[in-house]
């Protein structure tokens, strides 16, 4: 309960923040939340009537009051570089993002869970120490840098993945280059925890009990051991679900793929901040909603 | 004031994409400043940034930390409240968010990512300094009329070294690994040189057959620093904790 509160302050915190920041910076608060370029395309009545909309001439607390009556109704602002509504934006790049980080999570927790299992087994052996190693090591790097590697490796040496996102000729040949890269960064860590876990359970009693019932290998390491990291791993799927929202932003960037951090990126360097400011508080309320049903689902079970 | 820390506008400008030579060791990029030295001072720019976070995470987790346990009562709960805040916050999308907007100078990030990064030293401190409280050594300076600041100045300051340095080696892995994603977005201050924005500006001439020496060096100098410092981080862990007696399963 206590941190179902801490949870919901961090959400008003968020809130406050994402409408404070652009009257944070020096000058119009229109500009800054519209974007300079979109500014000089406007004209004066579309200038004047944003204004009205905003309650500019009205105090903070009242302003801020008329954001968060916009946002609980679905009106999310227009963005002037898109020409688009920002809720058509999200609606259209969202299941993309979605589909990317489903998919290679999956992908990379199967793996991990079955290949970090196999290591505890073989804890202390050359293959453990290396693989251990080479795995924190490739954690320790950002998502940029693990999808620039592959991409020149796949995509510019041996030209065998396209390098930037296109529908023609193969979706799914576009789509795989951006969903290693995802694999790649996530395995690492679903590899170490499934490991450092399972380590703990081959040290307990009744494995030694399954062995001297002549169980198969294969079956205490992914049945009796497994059973026993399960819960820990799903929280762990459901903790890096949330912390993979921020690391797709990189991936897409690097691929252009056409999911919710390529649009980020787009407004972000055409400075069009209507789009910015929403898909901010967007991400950060997923990221945070995510954390706090995993902390409810999961606080006070076996870790 | 010392030209520190190093900007594009100070280097020299050669012709544009020279290739490796004797003169140019790694050749030059796309605005014709030689690459080795763009990379050099990229590398010197991301370790004055994470030195000035290290410092501060260290300063303040050590000080509050300590100063949390040995006080006690409201003052402990309520810095372990906002704590938990701070976790809880999304961290890196706020420094983004932030960076966006104000596009800060180099101080300014540090301090910013001084704000979301202070929270979970000062636990881990705090966690560790409430097992010392309750030993009776510190008991006994309480009896002989010690206070709590010289019980932190002479006795916890020198238990909790070993801990202090994962701290300020997992501090410095986020600063720069925060700081180069954001800076190959290109939303951190566009003067001053980073390896992140080495990397992006080399990526738009992926199909000229510059990149070997564009993006490859700046890439290589950026998993250097983070893979030493992400190996060196994990040893030190299971050193410290094996010191300490933390029993947490890390490390082969």
């Amino acid at each position: 309960m206590k941190r179902l509160l801490d949870y919901s302050i961090t959400l008003v915190i968020l809130l406050i923040l994402s409408f404070y920041l652009p009257r944070l910076i020096p000058g119009d608060p229109v500009s800054a939340i519209f974007g300079e370029e979109a500014i000089a395309n406007m004209s004066e009545d579309m200038i004047a009537d944003i204004r009205n909309k905003m309650g500019l001439d009205r105090p903070l607390w009242f302003q801020f009051l008329i954001f968060l009556r916009n946002i609980f109704r679905g009106d999310l602002g227009y963005s002037y570089y898109y020409r688009e509504y920002v809720i058509d934006i999200i609606r259209q790049s969202f299941p993309w993002t979605l589909s990317l980080i489903g998919v290679s999570l999956s992908i990379s927790s199967i793996l991990g869970f079955l290949l970090g299992l196999n290591a505890s087994y073989r804890v202390g052996s050359n293959y453990d120490r290396v693989s251990f190693i080479a795995m924190v090591a490739i954690s320790s790097l950002p998502e940029f840098l693990v999808g620039i590697i592959l991409l020149v490796i796949f995509a510019i040496n041996l030209k065998i993945l396209p390098a930037s996102f296109s529908l023609s000729p193969s979706i799914f040949k576009a789509f795989l280059l951006p969903c290693i890269s995802l694999i790649c960064v996530d395995f690492p860590n679903s590899y170490i925890t499934t490991r450092n876990l399972a380590v703990s359970i081959v040290k307990e009693r009744f494995i030694q009990t399954a062995k001297a019932k002549l169980k198969s290998d294969r079956r205490i390491k992914y049945v009796h051991i497994g059973r026993n990291v399960l819960y820990p791993v799903i929280t762990r799927f459901l903790l890096r679900l949330s912390h993979l929202f921020f690391g797709v932003i990189f991936i897409e960037v690097v691929f252009s793929y056409p999911g919710i951090g390529m649009a980020l990126y787009t407004s972000i360097i055409h400075r069009d901040y209507a789009f910015v400011q929403i898909c901010v508080l967007l991400m950060s309320f997923i990221i945070v909603t995510i954390n706090m049903i995993t902390e409810y689902l999961f606080a006070g079970g076996r870790t | 004031m010392i030209g520190l820390p190093i900007t594009y506008s100070m280097l020299q400008r050669y012709e544009v994409f020279m290739k490796p030579s004797g003169l140019h060791i790694l050749g030059t990029n796309e605005a014709g400043q030689d690459m080795l030295l763009l990379v050099l001072s990229g590398t010197l720019n991301s370790i004055i940034l994470s030195v000035l976070v290290v410092l501060g995470t260290n300063i303040i987790s050590t000080i509050l930390g300590s100063l949390m346990a040995l006080y006690g009562k409201v003052f402990e709960r309520l810095f372990l409240r906002i704590i938990d805040i701070f976790i809880a916050l999304p961290s890196n999308i706020l420094i983004m968010a932030i960076s966006i907007y104000i596009r800060p100078s180099m101080l300014w990030f540090s301090l910013i990512v001084l704000i979301f990064g202070w929270a979970q030293g000062t636990r881990l401190i705090w966690s560790y300094t409430r097992k010392i409280v309750a030993k009776d050594y510190i008991n006994a300076v309480r009896l002989f009329g010690g206070g709590n600041l010289y019980i932190l100045y002479k006795h916890i300051i020198r238990e909790i070294m070993p801990l202090l340095l994962v701290i300020a080696l997992q501090s410095a892995r986020r600063t720069i690994l925060i700081e180069s994603s954001l800076s190959f977005l290109g939303i951190t201050n566009p003067e001053v040189v980073s390896l992140g924005k080495l990397i992006n500006n080399s990526l738009q001439f992926l199909y000229l057959d510059v990149w070997k020496w564009c993006l490859v060096p700046p890439l290589l100098s950026l998993v250097f620093i983070l893979v030493s410092l992400g190996i060196l981080g994990i040893y030190t862990e299971g050193k410290v904790d094996r010191r300490l007696k933390v029993d947490r399963d890390i490390g082969p």
